[in-house]
C-alpha cells in the first residue's frame, strides 16, 4: 500500500499561498536537499489545481535535480473542472477523489507526494487518506489573505502522531506527522 | 522595556482554541511542562489576562498544589477588561486594569520589572498580538488539527519576521517553539 505524503509550507500564522509574500526568503540549499529527499521517496505528485498551476507554470523551465524529477515525474492532478493538463506527464482525476485516491493508494510503487494543503488534501484529511503531513513552518506572521487561504478547513479533525522534527537554519521547522491510522 | 511573553498551548493548525472554544486538542506532558514552565518562572515576574480567562484561573490556580500553582498564586496578575468590572479578590495579587489593554500592557512593558507573560484569552492574545506588543512566543504545538477555531494571529496584516529561539519535541508528540519578535 502506498502512502500519500503531503508537505507543504506553512507560515506562523497559518498561511499556504501567496508564497510570493513569505516563502521564497526561506529557499536556501538545505531546504532544496530536504524537498529532494521527499521526491526521491515517491515516484506520483498528487496536487490541487492550485498548486498544478503554479507548478506547471514555473517547474518546466528550471534545471537541476529537483526540477528535473519533478518535470519527469508522474503527475495526478485532481480537478473537476480542468480538461488538459499541459505538463509533462500529468492524468487527470476528474471522478470521485476519494475513490481514484483510493486506487492509487492500492497500486504497487512509492510514495505518492503532494504539495500544498488545498481543497483535496483537506478531503483526503477528512476521509482519512492521507498518511503523512509534513508542514514546513515557516518563522513568520504572512499577515496576508482569507480563509481560502489558511491551512484551516471546515470538519478537518485529525489526532496526529509526530514522526520526525527538524530545525533548518533558516529558522524553519518541519514537522512530519503520521495522519491516518 | 519589559518583555511580553504569549505562553499557549495551540493545534497544529495553529488555534488556541477549538471549534468550540475547546481544548479538547490538548495533550498531557509534563516533562514539557516542567521545562517550560521553569523556564518561564525564572523570566516572568507578572502575568497579564483577559477578564474571561482570569475568572477560569481564579476558579482553579489558589485551591491547587506545587510550584507551578505557588507561582501563579503569588505573582501579580494585571486583568484587562474593556467594559465590565471584575471581582479581582477572588485570587490574590490581582489588580484591575480597566480601559484600552494594548495601552495597559505598553504603559506596563514601560514600567521596571521582569518579564510579563500572557496565556489567554484568545480574543486578549489576539489584540495583543495585533498591537505589535509581543516579544517572545512560547509554544506547544499539540499533536493535533481541529480545522477551525480561535487564532491569536488573526488581525495580523502585515509581514512580520520572526526569529527562531528553539524547537523541541517531547514525547507526547507535543513540539515547544519559542520564537522572538525582535
Amino acid at each position: 500500500m502506498r502512502k500519500i505524503v503531503n508537505s507543504t509550507f506553512v507560515s506562523l500564522d497559518g498561511v499556504i499561498n501567496h508564497m510570493d509574500r513569505w516563502h521564497f526568503d526561506f529557499i536556501d540549499d538545505e531546504l532544496e536537499a530536504l524537498a529532494l529527499d521527499q521526491l526521491r521517496d515517491s515516484d506520483a505528485l498528487l496536487l490541487g489545481r492550485h498548486t498544478y498551476d503554479v507548478y506547471a507554470s514555473t517547474w518546466p523551465g528550471r534545471e537541476g535535480e529537483l526540477a528535473d524529477r519533478i518535470n519527469a515525474m508522474a503527475k495526478y492532478l485532481a480537478s473537476t473542472t480542468v480538461q488538459t493538463g499541459g505538463w509533462t506527464n500529468t492524468t487527470i482525476i476528474r471522478g470521485d477523489l476519494v475513490e481514484a485516491v483510493t486506487e492509487l493508494k492500492d497500486e504497487e510503487g512509492k510514495n505518492i507526494l503532494m504539495h500544498g494543503y488545498g481543497p483535496v488534501a483537506k478531503t483526503l484529511m477528512r476521509n482519512g487518506l492521507l498518511d503523512v503531513l509534513c508542514l514546513w513552518v515557516h518563522p513568520v506572521l504572512a499577515g496576508v489573505g482569507t480563509t481560502d487561504d489558511m491551512i484551516w478547513g471546515e470538519d478537518v479533525y485529525a489526532r496526529l502522531a509526530l514522526e520526525d522534527v527538524r530545525t533548518l537554519a533558516s529558522g524553519i521547522v518541519t514537522l512530519a506527522y503520521r495522519a491516518a491510522a | 522595556m519589559r518583555s511580553l511573553i504569549v505562553f499557549s498551548d495551540v493545534t497544529v493548525d495553529g488555534f488556541m482554541a477549538g471549534p468550540d472554544n475547546d481544548l479538547d486538542f490538548m495533550v498531557d506532558d509534563p516533562q514539557l511542562g516542567d521545562e517550560l514552565t521553569s523556564m518561564l518562572m525564572s523570566v516572568a515576574d507578572t502575568i497579564v489576562v483577559g477578564r474571561k480567562a482570569f475568572l477560569d484561573m481564579a476558579g482553579y490556580w489558589p485551591a491547587a498544589d506545587g510550584d507551578v500553582a505557588a507561582w501563579m498564586n503569588a505573582t501579580p496578575k494585571v486583568v484587562l477588561s474593556t467594559g465590565s468590572t471584575v471581582d479581582v479578590d477572588v485570587w490574590e495579587n490581582s489588580t484591575l486594569a480597566p480601559g484600552d489593554g494594548a495601552d495597559q500592557v505598553r504603559r506596563l512593558k514601560a514600567s521596571s520589572g521582569g518579564g510579563v507573560v500572557t496565556f489567554g484569552g484568545v480574543h486578549t492574545v489576539r489584540s495583543l498580538v495585533a498591537a505589535d506588543l509581543v516579544d517572545e512566543y512560547w509554544l506547544k504545538f499539540n499533536p493535533a488539527i481541529v480545522g477551525r477555531g480561535g487564532s491569536m494571529f488573526s488581525d495580523v496584516v502585515e509581514r512580520r519576521a520572526l526569529t527562531l529561539q528553539s524547537a523541541k519535541s517531547f514525547p507526547s508528540g507535543a513540539v515547544a517553539l519559542i520564537y522572538s519578535t525582535r
